[in-house]
């Protein structure tokens, strides 16, 4: 009997540790699934982050960029020889734009007609530049103006400029007042 | 059970290891491709901003401005122009900027801690476009000159003062005792017409062919010449398309200091075709802008018709009523010749200038008692 008992004792010692064992290398596996899953987790974690915060800067960048074209878009329009006045033969009048050209525009575009817009589209690409006259009456020149449908953004520059007609003054030209809008679309 | 123990950690370490090795693998895979991005967005950044920095600088008439490139020390950029394109970027890069319309003069390549902007305008004879150099404190400009009253060349010592890169020869002994003192080019300019026919200067033999260069100044023209061992060899010559100044005016008082904006691009351009390429934008300018002059003639027309002085003095130099010479036909002429010069006909061109005089002579005359022209 007390064999009997010892022998079952040790039959069943022996198919617990069998069972522990299995149990063991079931549970590791399960720990290591599951730091796996979670390692895989904080790397997708990780990506998605980085992702984001690349999309955010690009987007800042694009909006510097474009900030920037349409500040070179002003400066260029500023100092274009088509608009700028001249004293004392080629010397150019800084910030002053001479309006004998200005009323001479659209003929001179139709005059050009495709040439106008393949040469200057590669100067300012999508972008409308008006010019206003503010004194001595209110008026509007468009000066350049290709459509661009469907922009997502534009961004808008506004330069005071002095407006020179050399045919209404008695001796000296005559000056009125007015600012130079640029549109840049993107 | 011992062995299949020992057998089961070996192959435990084997999997750790694989797994490790992959794992590390993919990172590095990552970081290499992110290395790689980021040198070709650096290298677009660069050249966007320097963009828009050249652009800002060509707006900037009569102004220099020194470009801080500090941090692409190690990288050289080049400029060309080719077909009427002109184009720069970061050598053996991939990233590069056109433009088909904004002249710049520079050196073929430039390797320098700082870049230096310079813009004059062009007139032709009215102001036509902005001229954009480009050169750095590493290229030396070796100004040869026997006339001590060269006014251009007193200009460019003058205003290169700063940059300290411009340095004046007076007299043959100076040239060939020329060195190079560790530029990154030495750029010989003369109104010498036979220099090219002297040995290289001895302290700049030991220089690659591609670090000397010289260009010869002769009335209204540029020779080029590249160092081939000790000599020059001949690269091409160009025209150039300036009124000069003084001689034409009929009361003598033209500026016959005004720097030379045609000069300086024959100066500044790293190659004969780099010139010629840059001035075939501006040529292509100018034919635009004539029509707009020509509009802005018929209004001062209507103008003084509509003053009662049909006939007069003003509009005699106006019109074609008269038999004088008039801006009317003048700027037809201009722009005939402009046209012709552009598509290539040498004697366009030479007429072209005799044109842009005559009408500079008119607006100067016309402006003595009537609305200018420009």
């Amino acid at each position: 009997m007390i064999q009997k008992k010892e022998r079952m004792v040790r039959e069943n010692l022996q198919l617990f540790s069998h069972f522990s064992r299995r149990k063991r290398g079931e549970v590791q596996l399960m720990e290591t699934i599951s730091i796996l899953f979670i390692f895989f987790i904080l790397v997708s974690l990780g990506i998605l982050f980085y992702a984001k915060y690349k999309s955010v800067a690009f987007q800042h960048q694009q909006d510097a960029f474009q900030e920037a074209r349409a500040r070179e878009l002003t400066l260029r329009i500023v100092y274009l020889p088509e608009l700028q006045c001249s004293k004392s033969q080629a010397e150019a009048e800084e910030h002053c734009v001479d309006m004998l050209k200005v009323n001479g525009l659209e003929d001179w575009k139709n005059t050009l007609e495709e040439k106008f817009t393949d040469y200057y589209f590669d100067i300012f690409s999508y972008a409308k530049v008006t010019l206003y006259q503010i004194y001595p009456e209110e008026q509007e020149w468009e000066i350049y103006t290709p459509p661009k449908l469907g922009f997502k953004s534009a961004r808008t520059n506004r330069f005071i400029v002095a407006l020179r007609d050399d045919t209404l003054g008695e001796t000296t030209p005559a000056y009125g007042y007015g600012y130079l809008e640029v549109v840049a679309y993107s | 059970m011992s062995s299949k123990a020992q057998v089961q950690v070996t192959f435990h370490w084997i999997y750790v290891v694989l797994a490790g090795a992959v794992i590390l693998l993919f990172f590095a895979g990552m970081v290499v491709r992110q290395k790689s991005v980021a040198e070709k967005e650096l290298t677009s950044e660069v050249v966007r901003i320097m963009e828009s920095i050249l652009a800002g600088a060509g707006v900037s008439e009569k102004t220099k401005n020194v470009i801080d490139t500090s941090g692409l020390a190690d990288l050289a950029l080049y400029f060309s122009c080719t077909e009427g394109v002109g184009e720069f970027g970061i050598l053996d890069g991939s990233s590069r900027a056109q433009n088909a319309r904004d002249p710049l003069f520079a050196p073929q390549v430039i390797k320098s801690p700082q870049l230096v902007a310079w813009s004059l305008p062009y007139a032709f004879p009215f102001k036509v476009i902005d001229f954009l150099y480009v050169t750095a404190p590493t290229i030396k400009y070796a100004v040869f000159s026997l006339n001590p009253s060269n006014d251009l060349f007193d200009d460019f010592e003058e205003e290169f003062r700063d940059v300290g890169n411009v340095v004046r020869l007076q007299t043959p002994d100076a040239y060939a005792s020329l060195a190079s003192e560790e530029y990154f080019h030495v750029r010989v300019v003369t109104d010498v017409a036979d220099l090219h026919l002297q040995s290289v200067p001895l302290q700049l033999r030991s220089l690659d062919d591609e670090e000397v260069s010289l260009v010869e100044l002769l009335e209204e023209k540029a020779v080029y010449y590249q160092k081939k061992g000790t000599m020059w060899q001949q690269r091409g010559e160009v025209e150039i398309f300036s009124l000069g100044n003084g001689d034409d005016f009929s009361d003598g008082m033209g500026d016959s200091s005004a720097k030379d904006p045609a000069v300086f691009a024959a100066i500044f351009a790293g190659t004969p075709e780099q010139y010629r390429c840059n001035m075939q934008k501006a040529l292509w300018r100018l034919e635009l802008l004539v029509p707009l002059y020509q509009k802005k003639e018929e209004r001062l027309e209507w103008h003084y018709i509509g003053e009662g002085e049909s006939t007069g003095t003003c509009m005699n130099f106006l019109t074609s009523n008269s038999a004088r010479k008039n801006i009317e036909d003048t700027l037809t002429h201009l722009k005939e010749s402009a046209e012709g010069c552009r598509r290539g006909s040498a004697g366009s061109c030479t007429e072209l200038i005799a044109v842009a005089r005559e009408l500079r002579i008119l607006n100067k005359e016309m402006g003595l008692d009537c609305i200018p022209l420009y």
